[in-house]
């Protein structure tokens, strides 16, 4: 089928080469010619339907953000406090202490009217572009085990993440780039490793590529000092010739001139990468906007920037986690301290991408998520603390067609549990895939005997969010 | 290499005379201990010519008969050793099935090349194959003693051993018993190409696909492809010599392929290649995985009960069992009990763990079971009767049910706390046996560097390793004794080694002294699965842990679509395969049931594993899917050759090493790797194998393959994983800084670092970059089959990672050290990384690459070069992949 198209083309190619002398500059060319095919980039599986967005800018709020005290307003909690909880609650550590009332003051923002509270002052800005999805559940108590239902749709290793999946369906959108980049502060690293972003048993190529806002964006991608940038041009010249006569040797094998390319677009990704972190000629007005003139906010939104680049050039998902081992959302004591912290480094930069990405016309093919693990329960934990709440905690997305102003889902008056509209994260990903035109039962991969698929069945879009 | 030595030897009793008798042993040999590999080249070399010349008129008599005549002849003329061969033929009940196999083995191949040879002076004589079928029915009634566990229990228990036989006809084809087929007929114009019937086979199929077979692959080509998928390392000057060496005797050219291919199946290396196949199928990692993901300090001996058993070719039905009950079964062999490591691979959250991932655990405890040994995906029954085949929720949890009570724990691994695993594996030993042998060599040189009245001449014949048909040597030797014969009285603790073996002398002693101190901690305890209760779970509606309560619960029990004349699974059913029957336990029963060919899965599980290894020689399996048999899993494209190739190894009493020869000696395997438009117009995916399939080479390889030709691996076996430093931009700290979390430091990268890729540390949520790239496992599923990713920042690592960069200079350096010609340079790299001698094109290239003066002539600017030049061979296509 495809495989002998493949061939098909790596003969014209390899024609086409002959012909032209074959040189080290006509493979560079050639590769140009030949894009698409250079990171072996697969063929979109299920065909684009009518998706608005392009790429996602994932905001993942590590170690479980409480929604009761950001975005999800809940008056009882107020005429509760200190008492006991009525019924009973699961939380992960055992005695959960007296009901907490949120120490942090609400009020309507927008057209909308939607409750954000006094710690996102820029982001309730935005309400009027945002829906908020009130009753999220993850089932999960544990983080690693959540971040993985929330990412891969099971709670345990071994499945691909919603990334990898996107950008399997959707192919790449810059081959000097890799699909799906991720983003975390290299401080301290989020638990779970690697496998948060792991394409398992999907192809290499969707694997996430953790990107950094330093001098090597990405891993190996400078050269040692001793070496010369001409050495190493000399070296890919040397290569790409032995390569050729290779090549000559062993016809009609495409996975050999696919290689030859990568090695191009190595080259290529050493230039593209760079100009990702550079921030040197960014105007002030916009280092304001997300915040990166700010200490607190300094990494977080030099992320964000660099996220809202990537976006333009066509790197379809971007994941971007908020908090690791330290400095997290895990807020079990101190909540009220903690949070307030967190909301300031996050603030400004989450409202700054969304402004920016509006003025330039790019939230409506652009969708932002903005969410944790999981939630925090209405008891307390060490006095001025919250434990997990799996079962019904607050997540947004905003552009990329989503619906814009509204609020779905709710919890119970003291939101442990949904009432209304809950969300599972197969619910949250067949959307997303939606979005981006993709079909969550048509996108599938053959593995450990069966069609694979994200959402494996367990879960359905959600029109009401879908403008 | 050293533990077959020490297999050879063991046959020794007394201490007092055991060094003794080990030299004798050794003389025996040949060759001492560098060509132990290729001893049997010349065992079988002097055996056939020893009785070639009775070979007249043999068309006449039956074959079997001829050789076992000709086996006696030999006998009594050369040595004791073919007396033994004769003995595992006729009286088998005095040899244990290890040694069977063995000799079995090496009557295999000494009666290949024996035919060959009758063949040139009779072509009317019998082919190769014919002999294996000889040697197969002659095996079978060897075997009719080896009636099966399940057989046995099932007559026990049922007072007949026949049970309804199944309809075969309406069952999925890999749930039928297998049968040995008929091996089709050849035309008259192929009977030349074909080896064995393995290519009886393929020609079927590939010539009524309109195709036909690809030349032979050259033998430089074919010795780097062997090299490479026998032991995963790149072909070597010392191996590549050998080949060249032998290969004009046109009269013994599959002898020589036979040799070659038995001395890399003897390898040390083959243990080490094929283990990582195995683990990547059953998940192994070196951590828990999830939010601590700690390291399993004592997982390795898991792997090195794998890499142990490949090398022994230790039979598949007894690994497949250890590994499920090996506990049980053999409580005093540490080999057993660390083989239960198999199930202790699945990931496990170690923080506040719930209750739901213990079943996660669970879960991936059956689900590897069933898709390494069984090709089955149980996985989907958690929740509902599974949708495909037929395996039903209860079954499922039955199968938990197995091991809801087991743990995995830090076991000593035999029943003398930890004492007995010496007795498998002794770094110290194997290092002093060593240096003994060294020690006896400069006995030796100094016996006959002291002999008066000897010529220098007659010396060097005595320096000369024992040859038994040199005759001259053999009159020297019996004038002087004593220039050979040493015992014990003889050692001493400090001696001066030979001049060549000086190096190899200091380092030993520096490594004994090491494991000395680190011996204590080395191996006693393992990672294993201990608990042998009977129990039951409950069958989980949806697989949700809230329906606990109101599950039926169901006791132990397997698979009744596995079980011939089952339909459902009976409780208690489990018993008639446990061994004890006054204390029956439930492991032991899965293990028996897993094995058993007649009442069991025997059938799909040898099937499974020939499967697998067709696999990785070819890219593709006979069956696409290796671990799913199923229903939705892919029809075989050759299932006659699957079933042939599943009997075979049944009736070879589960040697995989058998299979590896059959495939590797076929015709099909020996084509080269040339891709015509004919191939791409009828067969693009080369499903019918008429070319080899060519293949990038794994993360691990290239590793090794790098450290081969900088000359830096370090061949140490067996031990405690190593962590080889990664950039810190790699190291995702979490609890600890990044210098606590991971190696950073590339100064500590030597030696005891450059172990093969096996033993590098797998960090589940960490693992080694440069391996993770090129598609290295994470252990985070079963892995059927490596992913071959062809990605710009692999690209990115080959040029910039400090590790090929480190190792492009160590290469570099080593030529410089060789030679100092450009051109010999150039000839020189190309051989230490390609396997291959230069062409005068890519000499006259790389020499002007290596003279190209840099633009500001740079410090060393000739030495960098070259390293660039080292680096750009470790980065090409060529090196990359085989063909």
């Amino acid at each position: 089928m495809s495989d002998l198209n493949q061939s098909m083309k790596a003969i014209q190619r390899r024609e086409f080469l002959k012909r032209s002398g074959g040189g080290f500059g006509m493979l560079a060319l050639s590769s140009l010619l030949n894009s698409g095919q250079a990171l072996g980039a697969p063929t979109p599986i299920s065909v684009p339907k009518v998706g608005k967005a392009k790429s996602v800018i994932w905001l993942f709020m590590n170690g479980g953000p409480s929604g009761l005290d950001l975005f999800s307003h809940k008056p009882a909690l107020e005429k509760w406090h200190d008492k006991r909880f009525p019924g009973s609650i699961e939380t992960l550590f055992p005695h959960p202490g007296p009901i907490m009332k949120s120490p942090f003051k609400f009020q309507r923002h927008g057209e909308s009217g939607l409750p954000v509270s006094e710690l996102y002052p820029n982001i309730a800005k935005h309400v009027d572009d945002i829906a908020f999805l009130n009753a999220c559940s993850c089932h999960s108590h544990n983080h690693v085990p959540a971040c993985y239902m929330v990412n891969c749709g099971i709670s345990k290793i071994g499945a691909p993440c919603l990334g990898s999946w996107a950008s399997y369906g959707l192919g790449s959108g810059n081959e000097d780039l890799p699909s799906f980049v991720v983003m975390y502060d290299h401080r301290t690293a989020p638990e779970g490793g690697a496998n948060l972003w792991d394409a398992a048993y999907l192809p290499g190529e969707n694997q996430g590529v953790p990107f950094r806002a330093s001098d090597q964006p990405i891993l190996y991608l400078n050269r040692d000092k001793n070496i010369s940038s001409s050495s190493q041009q000399k070296q890919l010249a040397m290569l790409q010739k032995m390569n050729h006569w290779h090549a000559n040797q062993n016809p009609n094998q495409q996975e050999l001139l696919t290689r030859i390319n990568s090695f191009e677009t190595a080259f290529k990704m050493q230039m593209t990468a760079p100009k990702i972190v550079d921030t040197s000629n960014e105007t002030a007005a916009t280092k304001n906007l997300y915040g990166i003139d700010v200490e607190e906010s300094k990494t977080f939104g030099t992320q964000l920037l660099m996220a809202r680049k990537m976006a333009e050039q066509g790197v379809r998902f971007i994941q971007i986690y908020h908090g690791g081992y330290k400095n997290n959302w895990d807020s079990h004591g101190g909540l009220e301290k903690a949070h307030r912290n967190l909301c300031m480094e996050t603030d400004k930069p989450i409202a700054g991408l969304l402004q920016d990405l509006k003025q330039r016309g790019l939230l409506d093919e652009t969708l932002v998520i903005w969410g944790g693990e999981f939630g925090r329960t209405p008891t307390s934990q060490d006095k001025n603390g919250r434990d997990h709440n799996p079962y019904g905690f607050t997540m947004w997305m905003a552009g990329g067609g989503v619906k814009p102003g509204i609020a779905y889902g709710e919890t119970d008056e003291l939101g442990y549990k949904p009432v209304e509209n809950e969300v599972t994260m197969h619910d949250l990903h067949a959307t997303v895939l939606h979005l981006l035109g993709l079909d969550h039962e048509a996108l599938t991969h053959r593995f450990g005997g069966r069609e694979q698929s994200l959402v494996n069945g367990l879960g359905h879009v959600i029109k009401d969010l879908i403008a | 290499m050293s533990q077959n030595r020490t297999k050879n030897m063991t046959a020794h009793k007394s201490k007092k005379t055991r060094k003794h008798s080990k030299y004798r042993a050794l003389r025996l040999i040949v060759l001492g201990c560098a060509a132990q590999a290729f001893g049997l080249f010349v065992f079988i070399n002097w055996f056939e010519t020893g009785f070639s010349q009775h070979c007249e008129d043999v068309a006449e008599i039956k074959h079997g008969e001829l050789i076992q005549r000709e086996i006696v002849k030999a006998s009594e003329e050369k040595s004791e050793r073919v007396s033994k061969l004769l003995s595992t033929l006729s009286r088998d009940d005095r040899v244990t099935g290890r040694e069977r196999q063995k000799w079995t083995r090496q009557i295999d191949s000494s009666t290949h090349s024996y035919i060959a040879n009758l063949k040139q002076s009779n072509p009317r004589m019998v082919s190769p194959h014919s002999f294996v079928k000889y040697q197969s029915a002659n095996l079978a009634s060897n075997f009719t003693g080896f009636e099966s566990q399940g057989q046995r229990l099932y007559r026990n228990a049922t007072g007949n051993p026949e049970t309804t036989a199944p309809e075969e006809d309406s069952l999925h084809w890999s749930l039928k018993r297998v049968s040995r087929p008929v091996v089709p007929k050849v035309a008259t114009e192929f009977k030349e190409w074909c080896k064995n019937p393995v290519d009886q086979f393929v020609l079927e199929k590939m010539l009524s696909a309109g195709l036909s077979p690809n030349p032979p692959a050259s033998q430089a080509r074919l010795a780097r492809r062997l090299s490479y998928d026998l032991t995963g390392l790149p072909l070597t000057e010392v191996r590549s010599n050998y080949w060249s060496e032998n290969q004009n005797q046109d009269l013994q050219a599959t002898l020589t392929y036979d040799t070659y291919v038995n001395a890399l199946l003897d390898n040390d290396g083959f243990g080490e290649h094929w283990a990582r196949m195995w683990l990547d199928v059953a998940g192994y990692a070196d951590s828990n995985g999830y939010e601590e993901d700690e390291i399993r300090e004592k997982s390795y001996t898991y792997r090195d009960f794998v890499i142990w058993a490949m090398n022994n070719d230790l039979p598949f039905d007894e690994f497949t069992r250890w590994q499920v009950a090996g506990d049980e079964l053999a409580p005093n062999n540490a080999m057993a009990v660390a083989a239960t490591g198999f199930m202790t691979t699945a990931p496990y959250n170690t923080f506040r763990p719930q209750e739901s991932e213990r079943m996660d655990e669970l879960d991936k405890q059956v689900s590897t079971y069933s898709s390494a040994i069984l090709g089955m995906s149980v996985g989907c029954a958690r929740c509902h009767d599974h949708f495909y085949d037929e395996v039903s929720t209860e079954e499922y949890y039955r199968m938990v049910a197995i091991f809801a009570e087991t743990e995995r724990t830090d076991a000593f691994l035999d029943s003398e706390g930890g004492k007995g695993y010496r007795k498998y594996y002794d770094p110290v030993k194997i290092r002093q046996d060593e240096l003994d042998e060294m020690q006896y060599r400069r006995l030796q040189e100094d016996s006959i560097a002291d002999l008066e009245n000897f010529t220098e001449e007659e010396k060097d014949i005595l320096r000369k390793p024992i040859d038994p048909d040199d005759l001259e040597q053999d009159r020297l030797i019996s004038i002087c004794k004593r220039c050979l014969d040493f015992n014990d009285s003889y050692l001493d603790d400090d001696f001066v080694p030979l001049p060549e073996d000086e190096e190899r002398y200091e380092k030993l002693k520096a490594e004994i002294h090491y494991y000395k101190r680190l011996l204590p901690a080395c191996p006693p305890q393992g990672l294993a699965l201990r608990g042998s209760k009977i129990s039951k779970t409950a069958i989980l509606e949806n697989g949700d842990l809230k329906n606990k309560d109101s599950g039926e619960m169901v006791g132990p029990g397997f698979l009744a679509c596995l079980t011939p004349g089952l339909d459902n699974w009976e409780e208690g059913q489990w018993q008639h395969w446990a061994p004890n029957e006054s204390e029956p336990l439930p492991r032991s029963a899965l293990a028996n049931w897993t094995t058993d060919t007649s009442q069991g899965a025997g059938s799909i599980v040898a099937r499974v594993i020939v499967n697998r290894l067709w696999q990785q020689y070819f890219g593709r399996g006979l069956v696409t899917t290796a671990g799913d048999f199923g229903l939705e899993g892919d029809t075989p494209s050759h299932a006659e050759l699957l079933d042939w190739l599943a009997m075979e190894l049944i009736d070879h009493n589960w040697s995989l090493k058998h299979i590896h020869r059959l495939i590797i000696t076929s015709a099909t395997y020996r084509q080269d790797s040339r891709v015509t438009l004919n191939h791409m117009e009828l067969d693009p995916e080369n499903i019918y194998l008429s070319r080899f399939n060519s293949r990038r080479i794994t993360s691990e390889v290239m590793r090794d393959s790098m450290l081969v030709a900088a000359g830096n691996l370090n061949s140490t076996m067996y031990g405690p994983a190593v962590m080889p430093p990664i950039p810190r931009d790699a190291v995702f700290n979490t609890e600890k800084g990044p210098e606590e979390t991971w190696p950073i430091d590339y100064e500590i990268d030597r030696e005891a670092l450059w172990r093969r890729g096996i033993y590098v540390l797998l960090r589940r949520t960490m693992p080694v970059p440069v391996l993770k790239l090129f598609d290295g496992t994470d252990g985070s599923f079963s892995c059927q089959k490596r992913k071959t990713s062809t990605l710009p920042t692999q690209a990115l690592a080959l040029f910039n990672s400090p590790f090929v960069t480190r190792q492009s200079r160590f290469l570099a350096n080593r030529i410089l050290e060789a030679e100092s010609q450009p051109e010999k340079q150039v000839q020189l790299l190309v051989s230490l990384t390609l396997g291959r001698q230069a062409t005068s094109s890519e000499i006259v290239n790389f020499v002007e690459f290596l003279s190209e003066k840099p633009a500001q002539t740079e410090y060393r600017w000739k030495e960098k070069n070259l390293e660039a030049l080292c680096q750009v061979l470790f980065m090409s296509n060529e090196f990359f992949y085989i063909n």
